[in-house]
């Protein structure tokens, strides 16, 4: 399939057209008013489901097929916490119940048939919302099976088979939002797993041809991303000594101005730098404070008196410095070209005012950004670090076209082997 | 009274049909909000961007802007709240349109602008010329600026009390300070 910048930011009104005739649906059926926050697309893999999924938490998912339009499977899922208070909201308005207005609360346990039900019927009407929004963009018309509930506290519970939907060797479309009815929030998923040739016919008319990318690209460079961050990883273990992992790692689409949001309020400690070749961007790793403290003392022989003084920033930089450079020159290597980054800035700041700056270089160019996403654990959960990308979107869109995936995935193929001997 | 909103067309409302009333107590960049007591407008994470507060004391309304680049006709004139020029004209123009105030009556306290880097990519006085632009729009306008808290390598949040029309700023590492 040939996607294009023009392409992702028609994802992005479908997420926004979605949610917005969800949340209004729901407004008519519980009688209040509600507010939509469409934070992000996410391009997510089965590897990357299964993280999220298989655990203790239950979650449960209302699912449709799409007939005509983009086609393939649309799916809504709630963690049990969100599906009980909106499923308690909803009957409380339709339903009063005893004197003072409310219903009995649904058993912590196990939904109820009556639960079940409503949660289907509500869960059912979101997701119609959420199609109807999209045929309204792409204009067309998109017809739905009857939806099918599920519950479980892993992804083959909540989704079925992966692999049926597509999405071993794909990419999911996941719309991450949030909709808030008046004194209560209720955080969902929603998915599509695309049909990739229906979906193609259907944004044909939604793309610039002169610029394209096949959509394998992206699924190719998510997979570079992920070796970036695997190099980062190791390069971090090597350093401190602590075992690392790569535990989160996403792709996400975002308007610019939604790219302070990437980072919290709080205070975090990092370092950032800035590349350039072919894709040129910001690439920037972050602790919280206390994490920052425990790999500052990793690194130093001794504890240092102040651990954010100049010896502890020095040490900083120099392992931001060796993981920016484990990140960087793995995508070079992948797309034959040469990415150079500055020296190391060691910053500590609110996180959020630190994305500002840069939301605010690249949206003199553009609207919409990629932001790549990955977080390190340490497995004894001493520390962990969050590592962002932001790339100018033009020279993405190039480095994509540029793919070449055959060596990717030669690179894939080549065993490790350990460094010290 | 309250008004709200932001220049992205394509992102506020986020749909036409979908009924959006309560406050927004948190403003992104290039959203804006005009409220009046006992409301709190909030924006967090100023970098380089700029926050403009105008307050009309008689009444206790306050408006609140996040503007991210200085001059909208370097960039997209298409897309004016995301600029203090022209976020900050419009932000005084909604005000006088939906209050009864005049501009005499109007004060501003301006936040922000802060150079977070010293990376040549993004150290192109993007804070200064945040905060200048917004200075010079709004004495082109005749609004008294009362306060400032601009400049600097840190970030900061901002809180606007419309009650009172105490400005809080929290910035990363220092005490918090009113204006």
């Amino acid at each position: 399939m040939e996607l294009d910048l023009k392409a992702l930011r028609t994802f992005h009104r479908m997420a926004r057209e979605g949610a917005g005739v969800a949340a209004t649906r729901l407004s008519n059926l519980t009688g209040v008013d509600t507010n939509v926050d469409v934070t992000k697309i996410k391009f997510v893999n089965a590897a990357d489901i299964r993280q999220e999924f298989d655990g203790d938490m239950e979650h449960l998912s209302v699912r449709v097929d799409l007939v005509g339009g983009p086609g393939g499977q649309a799916i809504i899922v709630f963690d049990r916490d969100a599906a009980v208070e909106v499923t308690e909201t909803v009957l409380d308005f339709t339903n009063p119940g005893d004197l003072d207005g409310t219903n009995p609360e649904i058993d912590d346990e196990e939904l109820d048939g009556v639960s079940k039900s409503a949660l289907t019927e509500i869960s059912h009407m979101m997701n119609c919302g959420f199609i109807d929004g999209w045929a309204d963009v792409l204009d067309t018309g998109i017809d739905i099976s009857p939806p099918e509930f599920r519950s479980g506290e892993n992804s083959e519970d909540v989704f079925g088979e992966l692999s049926a939907l597509g999405s071993d060797s794909n990419l999911a479309l996941m719309f991450q939002s949030r909709i808030e009815v008046v004194g209560e929030e209720f955080s969902f998923y929603h998915y599509l797993f695309p049909d990739l040739k229906s979906l193609d016919r259907t944004l044909s008319n939604q793309r610039d041809t002169i610029h394209g990318f096949r959509f394998e690209k992206l699924i190719g460079f998510d997979q570079m991303v992920e070796e970036g961050a695997n190099e980062a990883s190791n390069h971090m273990s090597q350093l401190t000594g602590v075992e690392t992992d790569v535990e989160i790692r996403n792709l996400n689409f975002v308007p610019v101005r939604n790219i302070p949001s990437q980072l919290s309020d709080q205070n975090v400690v990092g370092v950032a730098f800035t590349y350039e070749g072919l894709p040129s961007g910001y690439l920037l790793f972050v602790f919280d404070e206390e994490s920052a403290e425990q790999i500052i003392q990793e690194l130093l022989p001794t504890d240092p008196d102040d651990p954010f003084g100049d010896l502890g920033k020095s040490a900083l930089q120099e392992l931001g410095n060796i993981m920016a450079s484990g990140v960087l020159d793995g995508w070079a290597n992948v797309l034959s070209t040469t990415i150079d980054h500055s020296p190391p800035e060691y910053i500590h700041d609110i996180g959020s005012s630190i994305m500002d700056p840069i939301a605010a270089q690249v949206g003199q160019n553009q609207d919409y950004a990629f932001v790549f996403d990955t977080v390190i654990n340490a497995d004894d959960k001493e520390f962990d670090c969050s590592i962002f990308s932001v790339s100018e979107e033009g020279d993405l869109e190039q480095a994509l076209s540029q793919l070449d995936m055959d060596k990717l995935h030669k690179a894939r193929e080549t065993p490790d082997f350990p460094v010290n001997e | 009274m309250h008004s709200q909103g932001s220049d992205s067309a394509e992102d506020w409302p986020p749909t036409p049909s979908a009924r959006v009333t309560d406050p927004p107590l948190r403003l992104g960049i290039g959203e804006y909000a005009i409220e009046q007591e006992p409301a709190v407008l909030n924006t967090y994470g100023l970098g380089s961007c700029v926050a403009v507060a105008i307050y009309y004391p008689k009444e206790s309304i306050g408006g609140l802007i996040h503007a991210m680049l200085p001059y909208s006709e370097e960039i997209n004139e298409e897309t004016p709240w995301r600029f203090a020029d022209t976020g900050t004209r419009r932000l005084v123009e909604t005000f006088l349109a939906e209050t009864r105030a005049s501009k005499s009556e109007l004060t501003a306290k301006i936040v922000g602008g802060s150079e977070m880097f010293s990376f040549a990519q993004v150290s192109e006085n993007v804070g200064a010329r945040n905060a200048q632009s917004a200075r010079e729009t709004l004495r082109s306008l005749g609004v008294t600026i009362e306060a400032e808290d601009i400049g600097g390598n840190n970030g900061r949040s901002v809180s606007f009390d419309v009650g009172t029309g105490v400005v809080t700023v929290k910035t990363a590492n220092k005490e918090v300070e009113k204006l």
